[in-house]
Protein backbone atom coordinates (compact mmCIF):
# COMPACT_ATOMS: atom_id res chain seq x y z
CA UNK A 1 0.00 0.00 0.00
CA UNK A 2 3.14 2.47 0.96
CA UNK A 3 4.77 1.64 -2.24
CA UNK A 4 1.78 2.09 -4.51
CA UNK A 5 0.09 5.21 -2.68
CA UNK A 6 2.53 6.98 -0.69
CA UNK A 7 3.47 9.61 -3.41
CA UNK A 8 0.30 10.15 -4.34
CA UNK A 9 -0.86 11.00 -1.09
CA UNK A 10 2.44 13.14 -0.65
CA UNK A 11 1.52 15.18 -3.78
CA UNK A 12 -1.62 15.81 -2.02
CA UNK A 13 -0.59 16.33 1.79
CA UNK A 14 2.39 18.65 0.06
CA UNK A 15 0.01 20.95 -1.90
CA UNK A 16 -2.29 21.51 0.81
CA UNK A 17 0.54 22.10 3.96
CA UNK A 18 3.07 23.37 1.34
CA UNK A 19 5.82 22.30 3.66
CA UNK A 20 8.57 19.38 3.37
CA UNK A 21 8.31 18.52 7.35
CA UNK A 22 5.22 18.99 8.02
CA UNK A 23 3.84 16.84 4.97
CA UNK A 24 6.14 14.10 5.63
CA UNK A 25 4.74 13.95 9.13
CA UNK A 26 1.03 14.16 8.11
CA UNK A 27 2.42 11.24 5.49
CA UNK A 28 3.35 9.20 8.26
CA UNK A 29 0.20 9.64 10.53
CA UNK A 30 -1.56 8.90 7.09
CA UNK A 31 -0.11 5.31 7.21
CA UNK A 32 -0.51 4.89 10.83
CA UNK A 33 -4.13 5.72 10.69
CA UNK A 34 -4.49 3.38 8.08
CA UNK A 35 -2.70 0.43 9.70
CA UNK A 36 -4.24 1.22 12.93
CA UNK A 37 -7.70 1.84 11.61
CA UNK A 38 -8.01 -0.80 9.14
CA UNK A 39 -10.74 -2.81 10.47
CA UNK A 40 -12.80 -0.02 10.30
CA UNK A 41 -12.45 0.09 6.43
CA UNK A 42 -15.22 -0.90 4.43
CA UNK A 43 -14.69 -1.79 0.67
CA UNK A 44 -18.37 -1.82 -0.43
CA UNK A 45 -18.55 2.06 0.83
CA UNK A 46 -14.85 3.24 -1.05
CA UNK A 47 -12.29 2.38 -2.90
CA UNK A 48 -9.07 2.45 -0.34
CA UNK A 49 -7.20 5.24 -1.99
CA UNK A 50 -10.35 7.19 -1.21
CA UNK A 51 -10.38 6.03 2.10
CA UNK A 52 -6.57 6.80 2.14
CA UNK A 53 -6.53 10.08 0.53
CA UNK A 54 -9.86 11.49 2.84
CA UNK A 55 -7.60 10.45 6.36
CA UNK A 56 -4.50 12.37 4.43
CA UNK A 57 -6.48 15.60 3.29
CA UNK A 58 -8.18 15.93 6.45
CA UNK A 59 -5.24 15.79 8.61
CA UNK A 60 -3.49 18.36 6.46
CA UNK A 61 -6.37 20.14 6.31
CA UNK A 62 -6.89 20.01 9.72
CA UNK A 63 -2.82 21.16 10.12
CA UNK A 64 -3.10 24.42 8.29
CA UNK A 65 -6.15 25.46 10.19
CA UNK A 66 -4.41 25.34 13.62
CA UNK A 67 -3.67 28.79 14.97
CA UNK A 68 -0.04 27.37 15.76
CA UNK A 69 0.99 26.54 12.35
CA UNK A 70 -0.06 29.82 10.58
CA UNK A 71 1.73 32.04 12.95
CA UNK A 72 4.87 29.93 12.17
CA UNK A 73 3.89 30.30 8.69
CA UNK A 74 4.11 33.94 9.13
CA UNK A 75 7.59 34.10 10.64
CA UNK A 76 8.88 31.56 8.14
CA UNK A 77 11.03 32.81 5.54
CA UNK A 78 9.39 32.33 1.83
CA UNK A 79 12.06 30.11 0.78
CA UNK A 80 10.82 27.42 3.05
CA UNK A 81 7.53 27.58 1.21
CA UNK A 82 7.27 24.84 -1.32
CA UNK A 83 6.03 25.88 -4.65
CA UNK A 84 5.04 22.97 -6.73
CA UNK A 85 4.17 22.84 -9.89
CA UNK A 86 3.71 20.08 -12.66
CA UNK A 87 7.35 20.16 -13.56
CA UNK A 88 8.76 19.52 -10.40
CA UNK A 89 11.34 17.21 -10.10
CA UNK A 90 9.98 14.87 -7.43
CA UNK A 91 7.35 14.13 -9.46
CA UNK A 92 6.84 10.64 -10.04
CA UNK A 93 4.43 9.21 -11.65
CA UNK A 94 4.21 8.08 -15.10
CA UNK A 95 0.88 9.16 -16.15
CA UNK A 96 1.53 12.70 -18.13
CA UNK A 97 -0.57 15.13 -16.32
CA UNK A 98 -0.80 17.29 -19.99
CA UNK A 99 -2.23 14.73 -21.76
CA UNK A 100 -4.86 13.96 -18.80
CA UNK A 101 -5.64 17.08 -19.01
CA UNK A 102 -5.24 17.96 -22.48
CA UNK A 103 -9.44 18.84 -22.57
CA UNK A 104 -9.55 20.36 -19.61
CA UNK A 105 -10.41 24.07 -19.72
CA UNK A 106 -8.30 25.91 -17.10
CA UNK A 107 -11.05 27.13 -15.50
CA UNK A 108 -12.26 23.95 -14.63
CA UNK A 109 -8.53 22.46 -13.36
CA UNK A 110 -8.50 24.99 -11.04
CA UNK A 111 -11.68 24.71 -9.05
CA UNK A 112 -10.40 21.04 -9.24
CA UNK A 113 -6.63 21.49 -8.07
CA UNK A 114 -7.86 23.74 -5.30
CA UNK A 115 -10.59 21.81 -4.03
CA UNK A 116 -9.10 18.22 -4.50
CA UNK A 117 -4.79 18.69 -4.15
CA UNK A 118 -5.02 21.94 -2.31
CA UNK A 119 -7.57 21.41 0.16
CA UNK A 120 -9.78 24.78 -0.53
CA UNK A 121 -13.57 24.60 0.39
CA UNK A 122 -16.40 25.26 -2.09
CA UNK A 123 -16.82 28.50 -0.49
CA UNK A 124 -12.85 29.32 -0.31
CA UNK A 125 -12.32 29.06 -3.44
CA UNK A 126 -15.21 30.73 -4.89
CA UNK A 127 -14.36 33.90 -2.84
CA UNK A 128 -10.56 33.54 -3.94
CA UNK A 129 -11.72 33.73 -7.20
CA UNK A 130 -14.59 35.97 -6.98
CA UNK A 131 -17.47 32.86 -8.74
CA UNK A 132 -20.55 32.34 -7.37
CA UNK A 133 -20.74 29.19 -4.68
CA UNK A 134 -23.10 27.36 -7.52
CA UNK A 135 -20.36 27.79 -10.40
CA UNK A 136 -17.78 26.51 -8.30
CA UNK A 137 -20.10 23.16 -8.10
CA UNK A 138 -20.57 23.10 -11.69
CA UNK A 139 -17.07 23.80 -12.45
CA UNK A 140 -15.84 20.93 -10.29
CA UNK A 141 -18.64 18.60 -11.25
CA UNK A 142 -17.53 19.28 -14.91
CA UNK A 143 -13.67 19.10 -14.35
CA UNK A 144 -14.23 15.63 -13.26
CA UNK A 145 -16.68 14.68 -16.21
CA UNK A 146 -13.81 15.73 -18.71
CA UNK A 147 -11.39 13.38 -16.69
CA UNK A 148 -13.95 10.55 -16.51
CA UNK A 149 -14.50 10.90 -20.54
CA UNK A 150 -10.69 11.36 -20.86
CA UNK A 151 -9.71 7.99 -18.76
CA UNK A 152 -13.02 5.94 -20.68
CA UNK A 153 -11.26 7.18 -24.21
CA UNK A 154 -7.84 5.66 -23.02
CA UNK A 155 -8.90 2.07 -22.06
CA UNK A 156 -11.22 2.38 -25.44
CA UNK A 157 -8.11 3.04 -26.84
CA UNK A 158 -6.09 0.02 -24.94
CA UNK A 159 -8.73 -2.39 -25.21
CA UNK A 160 -8.81 -1.23 -28.81
CA UNK A 161 -5.21 -2.00 -29.53
CA UNK A 162 -5.11 -5.14 -27.18
CA UNK A 163 -7.23 -6.46 -30.04
CA UNK A 164 -4.81 -5.76 -33.05
CA UNK A 165 -2.31 -8.69 -31.71
CA UNK A 166 -5.23 -11.33 -31.20
CA UNK A 167 -6.53 -10.35 -34.52
CA UNK A 168 -3.56 -10.48 -36.16
CA UNK A 169 -2.80 -14.07 -34.26
CA UNK A 170 -6.00 -15.37 -35.54
CA UNK A 171 -5.39 -13.86 -38.87
CA UNK A 172 -1.88 -14.34 -39.31
CA UNK A 173 -0.84 -18.05 -37.34
CA UNK B 1 -32.52 11.48 -2.17
CA UNK B 2 -33.15 10.69 -5.90
CA UNK B 3 -30.30 10.22 -8.33
CA UNK B 4 -31.12 13.31 -10.02
CA UNK B 5 -30.80 15.23 -6.83
CA UNK B 6 -27.56 13.72 -6.47
CA UNK B 7 -26.24 14.60 -9.61
CA UNK B 8 -27.50 18.32 -9.32
CA UNK B 9 -25.52 18.77 -6.17
CA UNK B 10 -22.54 16.68 -7.13
CA UNK B 11 -22.88 14.40 -3.84
CA UNK B 12 -21.04 11.51 -5.39
CA UNK B 13 -18.02 14.07 -6.08
CA UNK B 14 -18.04 15.51 -2.64
CA UNK B 15 -18.63 11.83 -1.34
CA UNK B 16 -15.14 10.60 -2.92
CA UNK B 17 -13.60 13.98 -1.33
CA UNK B 18 -14.57 13.74 1.79
CA UNK B 19 -16.57 16.92 1.68
CA UNK B 20 -20.28 15.69 2.99
CA UNK B 21 -21.65 15.65 6.25
CA UNK B 22 -22.43 12.11 8.03
CA UNK B 23 -26.31 12.11 7.12
CA UNK B 24 -25.47 13.30 3.87
CA UNK B 25 -23.13 10.51 3.28
CA UNK B 26 -25.37 8.16 5.07
CA UNK B 27 -28.34 9.14 2.18
CA UNK B 28 -25.87 8.97 -0.46
CA UNK B 29 -24.84 5.65 0.10
CA UNK B 30 -28.02 4.34 0.87
CA UNK B 31 -29.47 5.69 -2.94
CA UNK B 32 -26.39 4.06 -4.23
CA UNK B 33 -27.39 0.98 -2.91
CA UNK B 34 -30.62 1.82 -4.61
CA UNK B 35 -29.70 2.29 -7.48
CA UNK B 36 -26.53 0.81 -9.05
CA UNK B 37 -25.90 3.00 -11.47
CA UNK B 38 -25.01 5.93 -9.02
CA UNK B 39 -22.54 3.28 -7.63
CA UNK B 40 -21.16 3.07 -10.74
CA UNK B 41 -20.42 6.36 -11.55
CA UNK B 42 -19.18 7.00 -7.63
CA UNK B 43 -16.43 4.23 -8.85
CA UNK B 44 -15.54 6.17 -11.43
CA UNK B 45 -14.98 9.45 -10.14
CA UNK B 46 -13.09 7.25 -7.67
CA UNK B 47 -10.65 6.14 -10.34
CA UNK B 48 -10.57 9.82 -12.43
CA UNK B 49 -9.47 11.42 -9.03
CA UNK B 50 -7.38 8.96 -8.12
CA UNK B 51 -5.61 8.84 -11.55
CA UNK B 52 -5.64 12.82 -11.12
CA UNK B 53 -3.98 12.30 -7.92
CA UNK B 54 -1.25 9.61 -9.16
CA UNK B 55 -0.30 12.42 -12.02
CA UNK B 56 0.21 14.99 -9.41
CA UNK B 57 2.38 12.57 -7.27
CA UNK B 58 5.51 13.27 -5.22
CA UNK B 59 8.00 11.02 -4.14
CA UNK B 60 8.21 11.22 -0.25
CA UNK B 61 11.55 10.95 0.77
CA UNK B 62 12.78 7.49 1.17
CA UNK B 63 13.95 7.29 5.27
CA UNK B 64 9.48 7.85 5.47
CA UNK B 65 9.28 3.77 5.32
CA UNK B 66 11.33 2.59 7.79
CA UNK B 67 10.18 5.86 9.73
CA UNK B 68 6.43 4.32 9.51
CA UNK B 69 7.75 0.56 10.01
CA UNK B 70 9.56 1.55 13.28
CA UNK B 71 6.61 3.08 14.66
CA UNK B 72 4.39 0.27 13.74
CA UNK B 73 6.85 -2.45 15.51
CA UNK B 74 7.16 -0.22 18.31
CA UNK B 75 3.82 -0.95 19.68
CA UNK B 76 1.27 0.30 17.68
CA UNK B 77 -0.99 -2.90 17.09
CA UNK B 78 -1.29 -4.11 13.42
CA UNK B 79 -4.80 -3.87 12.25
CA UNK B 80 -7.15 -6.86 13.78
CA UNK B 81 -7.82 -7.69 10.56
CA UNK B 82 -4.54 -9.24 10.21
CA UNK B 83 -3.97 -11.06 13.54
CA UNK B 84 -5.24 -14.30 14.46
CA UNK B 85 -8.06 -13.58 16.82
CA UNK B 86 -9.39 -15.77 20.08
CA UNK B 87 -12.53 -17.03 18.52
CA UNK B 88 -15.55 -15.46 20.11
CA UNK B 89 -18.89 -17.30 20.74
CA UNK B 90 -20.16 -16.14 17.41
CA UNK B 91 -17.29 -17.66 15.60
CA UNK B 92 -17.18 -20.96 17.54
CA UNK B 93 -21.28 -21.17 16.19
CA UNK B 94 -19.95 -20.03 12.91
CA UNK B 95 -17.25 -23.01 12.46
CA UNK B 96 -19.73 -25.59 14.00
CA UNK B 97 -22.54 -24.40 11.57
CA UNK B 98 -19.55 -24.72 8.89
CA UNK B 99 -18.55 -27.85 10.08
CA UNK B 100 -21.85 -29.16 10.13
CA UNK B 101 -22.65 -27.78 6.80
CA UNK B 102 -19.67 -29.51 5.29
CA UNK B 103 -20.15 -33.00 6.96
CA UNK B 104 -23.85 -32.96 5.67
CA UNK B 105 -22.22 -31.62 2.42
CA UNK B 106 -19.74 -34.91 2.69
CA UNK B 107 -22.45 -37.64 3.71
CA UNK B 108 -24.46 -36.21 0.79
CA UNK B 109 -21.74 -37.13 -1.42
CA UNK B 110 -20.77 -40.03 -0.24
CA UNK B 111 -24.45 -41.45 -0.04
CA UNK B 112 -25.35 -40.16 -3.82
CA UNK B 113 -22.03 -42.34 -4.90
CA UNK B 114 -23.52 -45.32 -3.20
CA UNK B 115 -26.51 -45.18 -4.09
CA UNK B 116 -24.85 -44.87 -7.68
CA UNK B 117 -23.20 -47.57 -6.97
CA UNK B 118 -26.48 -49.52 -5.53
CA UNK B 119 -28.42 -48.94 -8.85
CA UNK B 120 -25.44 -50.04 -10.83
CA UNK B 121 -25.23 -53.38 -8.87
CA UNK B 122 -29.60 -53.49 -9.33
CA UNK B 123 -29.30 -52.53 -12.89
CA UNK B 124 -27.07 -55.59 -13.59
CA UNK B 125 -29.25 -57.84 -11.28
CA UNK B 126 -31.85 -57.05 -13.49
CA UNK B 127 -30.33 -57.32 -16.59
CA UNK B 128 -29.14 -60.98 -15.61
CA UNK B 129 -32.69 -61.77 -14.48
CA UNK B 130 -34.01 -60.45 -17.67
CA UNK B 131 -31.57 -63.11 -19.58
CA UNK B 132 -32.46 -65.86 -17.17
CA UNK B 133 -36.03 -64.69 -18.22
CA UNK B 134 -35.38 -64.75 -21.68
CA UNK B 135 -33.71 -68.23 -21.51
CA UNK B 136 -36.52 -69.74 -19.63
CA UNK B 137 -39.02 -68.84 -22.14
CA UNK B 138 -37.02 -69.74 -24.81
CA UNK B 139 -36.75 -73.04 -23.21
CA UNK B 140 -40.41 -72.95 -21.86
CA UNK B 141 -41.05 -72.63 -26.04
CA UNK B 142 -39.31 -75.29 -27.30
CA UNK B 143 -40.68 -77.78 -24.81
CA UNK B 144 -44.49 -76.24 -25.97
CA UNK B 145 -43.62 -76.97 -29.39
CA UNK B 146 -42.13 -80.40 -28.39
CA UNK B 147 -44.99 -81.23 -26.33
CA UNK B 148 -47.46 -79.88 -29.02
CA UNK B 149 -46.00 -82.06 -32.08
CA UNK B 150 -45.62 -84.77 -29.66
CA UNK B 151 -49.21 -85.27 -28.27
CA UNK B 152 -50.29 -84.73 -32.37
CA UNK B 153 -51.86 -86.97 -34.63
CA UNK B 154 -49.07 -87.18 -36.82
CA UNK B 155 -46.60 -88.16 -34.37
CA UNK B 156 -45.34 -91.88 -34.16
CA UNK B 157 -44.79 -93.07 -30.71
CA UNK B 158 -42.64 -95.76 -30.94
CA UNK B 159 -40.94 -98.16 -27.70
CA UNK B 160 -37.48 -98.73 -28.36
CA UNK B 161 -37.34 -102.74 -27.96
CA UNK B 162 -33.67 -103.07 -26.75
CA UNK B 163 -31.29 -106.00 -26.92
CA UNK B 164 -30.05 -108.43 -24.63
CA UNK B 165 -27.21 -106.54 -24.23
CA UNK B 166 -28.95 -103.60 -22.74
CA UNK B 167 -32.58 -104.59 -21.08
CA UNK B 168 -32.46 -102.31 -18.46
CA UNK B 169 -33.00 -99.49 -21.36
CA UNK B 170 -36.20 -97.45 -21.58
CA UNK B 171 -36.94 -94.96 -24.23
CA UNK B 172 -39.45 -93.70 -26.25
CA UNK B 173 -38.90 -92.26 -30.03
CA UNK B 174 -41.44 -90.13 -31.13
CA UNK B 175 -41.19 -89.60 -35.11
CA UNK B 176 -43.66 -86.45 -37.20
CA UNK B 177 -43.28 -87.23 -40.51
CA UNK B 178 -45.76 -84.38 -41.73
CA UNK B 179 -43.74 -82.22 -39.11
CA UNK B 180 -40.36 -83.57 -39.82
CA UNK B 181 -39.33 -83.73 -36.51
CA UNK B 182 -38.11 -86.68 -34.03
CA UNK B 183 -37.80 -86.82 -30.44
CA UNK B 184 -36.18 -89.53 -28.40
CA UNK B 185 -37.43 -89.28 -25.17
CA UNK B 186 -35.61 -91.47 -22.12
CA UNK B 187 -37.05 -92.90 -19.39
CA UNK B 188 -33.65 -95.19 -18.64
CA UNK B 189 -30.35 -95.36 -20.41
CA UNK B 190 -27.72 -97.97 -19.80
CA UNK B 191 -24.63 -97.13 -18.02
CA UNK B 192 -21.41 -95.90 -20.39
CA UNK B 193 -18.01 -95.09 -19.82
CA UNK B 194 -16.77 -91.60 -19.52
CA UNK B 195 -15.23 -92.07 -22.94
CA UNK B 196 -18.64 -93.01 -24.31
CA UNK B 197 -21.44 -91.68 -25.94
CA UNK B 198 -25.18 -92.66 -27.34
CA UNK B 199 -25.77 -92.39 -31.00
CA UNK B 200 -28.66 -92.36 -33.38
CA UNK B 201 -28.68 -93.75 -36.98
CA UNK B 202 -30.73 -93.50 -39.91
CA UNK B 203 -31.09 -96.55 -41.66
CA UNK B 204 -32.34 -96.82 -45.63
CA UNK B 205 -32.49 -99.36 -47.99
CA UNK B 206 -29.31 -100.02 -50.03
CA UNK B 207 -27.24 -97.65 -48.23
CA UNK B 208 -25.00 -97.58 -45.52
CA UNK B 209 -26.24 -96.24 -42.00
CA UNK B 210 -26.69 -92.55 -41.71
CA UNK B 211 -24.67 -91.57 -38.48
CA UNK B 212 -27.03 -88.98 -36.68
CA UNK B 213 -27.18 -86.75 -33.49
CA UNK B 214 -24.41 -88.07 -30.43
CA UNK B 215 -26.21 -87.45 -26.93
CA UNK B 216 -25.67 -88.72 -23.88
CA UNK B 217 -27.60 -88.38 -20.15
CA UNK B 218 -27.12 -84.65 -19.73
CA UNK B 219 -29.77 -84.31 -22.78
CA UNK B 220 -32.58 -84.76 -20.19
CA UNK B 221 -35.46 -86.65 -20.64
CA UNK B 222 -36.86 -85.14 -24.04
CA UNK B 223 -34.81 -83.83 -27.13
CA UNK B 224 -35.32 -83.61 -30.53
CA UNK B 225 -32.61 -85.39 -33.14
CA UNK B 226 -32.80 -85.29 -36.65
CA UNK B 227 -35.49 -86.29 -39.04
CA UNK B 228 -34.00 -88.04 -42.39
CA UNK B 229 -36.67 -88.82 -45.22
CA UNK B 230 -36.70 -92.12 -46.32
CA UNK B 231 -35.56 -94.24 -43.33
CA UNK B 232 -37.15 -97.44 -43.01
CA UNK B 233 -35.62 -97.81 -39.40
CA UNK B 234 -33.53 -96.03 -36.82
CA UNK B 235 -30.62 -97.42 -34.36
CA UNK B 236 -29.27 -96.17 -31.18
CA UNK B 237 -25.55 -97.35 -30.49
CA UNK B 238 -22.77 -97.13 -27.46
CA UNK B 239 -19.79 -95.33 -29.40
CA UNK B 240 -16.46 -93.37 -28.79
CA UNK B 241 -17.17 -90.25 -27.20
CA UNK B 242 -18.04 -87.74 -30.11
CA UNK B 243 -19.44 -90.36 -32.17
CA UNK B 244 -18.66 -92.51 -35.46
CA UNK B 245 -18.80 -93.07 -38.70
CA UNK B 246 -20.19 -96.51 -38.90
CA UNK B 247 -21.90 -98.16 -35.90
CA UNK B 248 -20.22 -100.56 -33.38
CA UNK B 249 -23.04 -103.47 -33.67
CA UNK B 250 -21.42 -105.32 -30.48
CA UNK B 251 -22.87 -101.75 -28.72
CA UNK B 252 -26.63 -101.58 -30.36
CA UNK B 253 -28.83 -100.87 -28.41
CA UNK B 254 -32.06 -101.03 -29.86
CA UNK B 255 -33.11 -101.15 -33.71
CA UNK B 256 -36.44 -99.57 -34.66
CA UNK B 257 -38.89 -99.44 -37.90
CA UNK B 258 -40.39 -96.37 -38.87
CA UNK B 259 -43.84 -97.50 -39.66
CA UNK B 260 -46.03 -95.82 -43.31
Amino acid sequence: MYNKYSASLYGIILRIVKDKEISEEILQQTMLKVWNKFDSYDSDKSGLFTWASRIARNSAIDKIRLKSYQNNRKSESLDKVVHIDDTTSDRTSKIDVTMLTKNLDEKYRIVLDKIYLQGYSQSDVAKELNIPLGTVKTRLRKAILILREELKNEKDLFLGILWVPIISFFLCP
Amino acid sequence: MTPEHIREFSLLELLVLGELSKSEQLEVETAMATYPELKEEFKEIEYSLEVYAQAHSIAPPEYLLGNILDEIKQGKAPPASTQSKPAGKSNILKNIILGLLSLGLLTSIIWLFQSRSSINELNSEIEKEKQLCDSLQIQSNKIIDQYRSIVSDNNNRIEVQPTDNYPETKLIFNTNSAEERNFIQVDQLPPIAENQSFQLWSLRADLDPMPLNVFDESYGDIFEVQFVEGTTAYAITIEKKGGSQAPTLDNLIGVFAIQG
